[in-house]
């Protein structure tokens, strides 16, 4: 009793020590008052995750401190196949790690610039109020580090990105994230929940082009990036770092966009969003959508049940982002088959309501079902002539037959093609080189070798002599075969056209 | 009775009383000494204090080791005068400006000049710099006072501060260039003020994958960029200059725009060529430094008056 | 607990005697303690030869020019905290904002910390503001002329300081300074223990932040 007395006596010193005690090492920097909410409690340090994953949900009911880290790196990471570009990151990831407070909580953000980086950096959180919501109090360069805080007064899922100017190029460049702020009675239970974030790459090199990979303004500017991707490279989401989920569970997606251009129309193949809380809000503000727009710099968070197990595919549904700038992922649902809701397919069988083929078979001689209809095509090979010469003629020769002038020489009415059948197998066979006369006019050009088989040599020049203005016979397998075994390899040339003329 | 007497009664059988008073009082000696705060008022005389360091060294400053080479300083050349058209419209509305003649070193200080420059001046040797001059990572990529590593003539001197910059250009009659100087020696070559652009070389630095490498020329015209030989040549460092701090852009600026700008007097320090990337990591990085500042990528080179 | 049977009567008195003593003496020393703590009358001022920490301001040897055309170097400061900020007399209307801000705080601050805190003002134009405008303006403001300092530097000295303070500014248009709003709070030592940097105005902690610099120790 005595000892607690004399202990009384002194213990009341022990506070005036620590009276003038100044918590933070720094000198301090005003970021202003927060506005009174709930009263916070206590202090706990930021769980944060890495995409796609996302921290479990907030078990506590009060507002406290949240302490959050966050470092920059710059970094060389990969960003596709042999593809590798300098990302500015938070925390040496892009997207960076998803942050999860109450609505009410209290922010302290530690902010730190590697001293390994090369230009001053920031960072604002949308889901703060306040000026730059961050950017100001947080502007560090290389090795220096902020501390600043901000109160979440709304719930929310929020874009986190670094606003150093050129905004533009650090957003562009990987330094994104989101962070959801929940509203104090929580979220709806569901059994998944992941993030995805859309963002844009714009290199100098196109899409896929390998090596080390530098920004291009000019692109940016234009708005056209080469890469388009789910958190932050190609196949983020992809094979074995495919979404996963189970039949019969609730999936919820934190859908985020960082542009820092394009729209993003997020749709999952197969799947249709039950819920929708529109541009990241509180309020279910749609339900039953196929796609949700997540505008630059926002967000969506949508809800469905998988009910099918296969694959399904991610995407932006601007199809050339989906499938040539890689703004696709995939999710796995695994369990058991529901022929209820998608049966598959159940059976296959031929089906023939009548092909071109047999119709030309029936057609009396003389008609013809070619768009020329100058001339009657002869035979069914008029077909196929028709194919080779759009694929493999039309290029130099033209659509038209024409050619170029003073370089491809024309097909149309041509006096030197219709004058020897067989040359022009020839030709057909090894290409052709050396001045001719054609039509009166001079050419001298090289014609490579085609490459085609007898039938479609003998179906292409039984095209063209059958049409553009040309009148001649077909030119059949039989006879190509016959020239093809006299005429050697050489590419045909004048002195054997002159030959031929002799002859 | 005497005062001795009690306290000789109390040795023996109050002895668990007195104990509990020296428990309290070793428990209050104890507590206040580890105590953390370094602004209590009683600590000071327990705690070793950390911010009441003495300027002055209290001990006499190491004579330089006598096989020091002495590096001269970087040759200067001459920069014309021309025209310059500043990165923010500010005070020229996007007009350029005149500036110059004036002389500029061809190179950054190099670790050996500027190891010459504290071998006489001891107050900015690595270790005995103060505080408010530089901060701690001061030349911390020397191994010592007098050591500056491998390659000390053909490497830019980093980790200095703006401090020690100024001081080692004063000792050779010299001072730091200008932002606007800076600027347009570094961006521009000759008089032409119409591209003050520095564009990204078409090789960049082979192979490299270095961060710093993608954004280097942004740090300034280099060597494959400048036709001239006599011509200063950059692009390896961030670089100090007399006036880094004359640019005012709101921190938390997403394109220089300054949105509150009716409070700090003067409008809009808005970019005159928006595209000019370049530019905005230079001026952003600026922006973000404080005098005693010291970083990996940031050196400097001086300047002087044309006579 | 006891060693022995417990003496009985003068004992037992003596050893209440030692604890009451004890207990005084303890008391005495936290009273001590409060003293030291709490005391405001005779603050302990920095004694001229005291050394000059390595964090501190004072270790710029600038010369300065108050408003009554006196010279002044910053160490003159020392021994009392000091809110300093730049400003310039042409300024429209961000510096008079700044100048009330530091006027309300001067108003909040308890009278026995007011009475020790000054006020300084550094000219970022000095081509203008010569030491006549500045004690002009320091008129015009209602400035207590024992609590403010108005300085005048020249230019390499006002860039210097503003550089080591992290503070920005560039001529604009005209007479136009752009610049930033930066409020310093230092201790008696010169050494930076609070800055509000840009828009924010958060009153209650520069008043925090002068209070806690005001009681710290002076001495070196």
């Amino acid at each position: 009793m005595k000892y607690v007395l004399a202990l009384a006596q002194t213990a009341w010193v022990v506070p005036l020590i620590f009276a003038n005690c100044n918590r933070s090492e720094l000198p301090s920097v005003s970021a202003g008052s927060p506005s009174l909410l709930d009263p916070i409690q206590g202090q706990e340090v930021a769980v944060l995750a890495s995409a796609p994953l996302v921290p479990p949900p907030i078990a506590r009911n009060y507002a406290t401190r949240v302490i959050l880290n966050i470092e920059v790196k710059e970094q060389v990471k990969t960003l596709a196949d042999g593809v590798t570009y300098t990302y500015w990151t938070f925390g040496d990831e892009t997207p960076g790690k998803f942050i999860r407070v109450r609505e009410g909580d209290l922010v302290e953000v530690h902010f730190s610039n590697h001293p390994d980086n090369s230009v001053a950096h920031n960072i604002d959180f949308h889901a703060a109020t306040g000026p730059g919501g961050g950017g100001e109090a947080s502007f560090v360069a290389p090795g220096h580090k902020a501390v600043f805080t901000w109160r979440a007064m709304n719930a929310g899922l929020y874009l986190y990105h670094c606003v150093a100017a050129p905004a533009g190029l650090h957003i562009s460049n990987g330094m994104y994230g989101q962070i959801l702020v929940e509203p104090k009675e929580g979220l709806p239970k569901v059994d998944r929940e992941y993030q995805i974030i859309q963002g844009e790459f714009y290199t100098e090199g196109k899409f896929g082009q390998p090596g080390p990979q530098r920004f291009s303004m000019e692109k940016a500017l234009a708005e056209k990036p080469e890469y388009v991707v789910f958190n932050g490279k190609v196949g983020a989401l992809m094979g074995e770092n495919a979404i996963k989920a189970k039949t019969g569970e609730r999936v919820r997606l934190f859908l985020g966009n960082a542009g820092p251009s394009l729209t993003s129309s997020f749709h999952v193949v197969g799947e249709i969003f039950d819920n929708v809380y529109g541009e990241g809000g509180t309020v279910i503000s749609q339900k039953n959508a196929q796609t949700t727009v997540v505008p630059v710099g926002g967000s969506s968070i949508v809800e469905f049940t998988a009910e099918v197990p296969g694959e399904y595919a991610l995407v932006d549904h601007s199809m050339f982002r989906a499938f040539n700038k890689g703004a696709m992922g995939m999710m796995r649902v695994e369990g058991k088959d529901n022929n209820m809701v998608f049966s598959g397919k159940t059976h296959e069988e031929p089906y023939n309501p009548g092909t071109r083929l047999a119709r030309m078979a029936d057609l009396p001689p003389g008609v013809s079902l070619t768009v020329n209809a100058s001339r009657p095509a002869i035979g069914e090979s008029a077909d196929e002539g028709a194919r080779v010469y759009s694929s493999v003629c039309v290029t130099c020769h033209q659509a038209d037959g024409r050619g170029l002038p003073n370089v491809f020489p024309p097909l149309a009415g041509s006096d030197y093609l219709m004058s020897d059948k067989d040359r022009s197998i020839r030709i057909l066979l090894n290409g052709l080189k050396g001045p001719i006369t054609v039509n009166g006019k001079a050419f001298n050009s090289e014609m490579p070798k085609p490459n085609l088989t007898d039938e479609q040599i003998a179906s292409v020049l039984t095209y063209v002599r059958g049409n553009f203005e040309n009148q001649g016979d077909a030119v059949t397998v039989a006879d190509v075969v016959r020239v093809r075994a006299g005429a050697g390899s050489a590419p045909e040339s004048p002195a054997t056209v002159n030959a031929q003329f002799k002859k | 009775m005497s005062v001795r007497e009690p306290s000789r009664a109390a040795a023996a059988p109050s002895r668990q009383g007195s104990r509990g008073g020296v428990r309290a009082l070793a428990l209050l000696m104890t507590v206040a000494a580890l105590g953390g705060c370094e602004q209590g008022p009683l600590l000071p005389a327990l705690t070793r204090e950390t911010s009441g360091k003495p300027a002055a060294s209290q001990r006499a400053p190491a004579p330089a080791p006598a096989h020091l080479e002495k590096a001269a300083p970087s040759p200067l050349a001459a920069i014309p005068a021309g025209r310059y058209r500043p990165f923010y419209k500010g005070t020229t509305q996007g007009e350029s400006i005149a500036v110059g003649p004036f002389l500029l070193e061809r190179t950054p200080v190099s670790r050996a000049q500027f190891l010459t420059f504290v071998a006489a001046s001891p107050k900015f040797r690595k270790g005995s710099i103060q505080p408010l001059f530089a901060e701690p990572s001061y030349l911390s990529d020397w191994r010592s006072e007098f050591d500056p590593g491998a390659g000390a003539s053909s490497q830019p001197v980093t980790f200095v501060s703006w401090f020690a910059a100024r001081a080692y250009c004063e000792s050779h009659g010299r001072r730091l260039p200008t932002m606007i100087e800076w600027e347009h020696a570094a961006t521009v070559e000759g008089e032409d003020a119409a591209a003050p652009k520095v564009e990204p070389t078409a090789d960049g630095v082979p192979g490299s994958v270095a961060s710093e490498a993608a954004f280097r020329f942004a740090m300034g015209r280099s060597r494959a960029q400048t036709k001239d030989a006599q011509a200063p040549v950059f692009g390896e460092v961030w670089e100090w200059t007399s006036d880094f701090n004359s640019i005012f852009v709101p921190k938390g600026s997403v394109n220089a725009k300054s949105g509150d700008s009716s409070l700090f007097c003067g409008d809009g320090m808005r970019a005159v060529d928006a595209t000019d990337y370049g530019g905005f990591l230079r001026h952003s990085f600026r922006n973000s430094l404080k005098a005693n500042y010291t970083l990996k990528n940031l050196g400097f080179r001086c300047a002087k008056d044309a006579s | 607990m006891t060693a022995g049977p417990t003496p009985r009567g003068g004992a037992g008195s003596r050893r209440l005697l030692v604890l009451l003593l004890a207990a005084f003496g303890l008391t005495g020393a936290g009273a001590a303690a409060l003293l030291v703590t709490r005391s405001r009358a005779q603050p302990a001022e920095l004694a001229a030869d005291a050394p000059i920490s390595g964090s501190s301001l004072y270790q710029l040897e600038a010369e300065w020019t108050t408003a009554d055309a006196k010279p002044l170097r910053l160490r003159d400061l020392r021994g009392r905290p000091r809110v300093v900020s730049m400003i310039f007399t042409r300024c429209p209307s961000a510096c008079p904002t700044l100048v009330k801000e530091m006027q309300a705080l001067e108003r909040k601050l308890p009278e026995a910390v007011r009475e020790r805190t000054g006020f300084v003002l550094i000219s970022i134009d000095p081509d203008h503001d010569t030491p006549e405008v500045l004690r002009a303006y320091g008129q015009k403001m209602g400035l207590d002329k024992d609590r403010w300092t108005l300085l005048r530097g020249s230019a390499e000295d006002v860039r210097e300081l503003a550089a080591t303070l992290g503070f920005s500014y560039g001529k604009g248009e005209g007479a136009d300074i752009a610049h930033s709003k930066l409020i310093t709070v230092l201790n008696g030592r010169g050494e930076i223990v609070h800055q509000q940097l840009g828009v924010v105005n958060d009153p209650e902690r520069l008043a925090a932040a002068v209070d806690a610099a005001e009681r710290a120790p002076t001495g070196g």
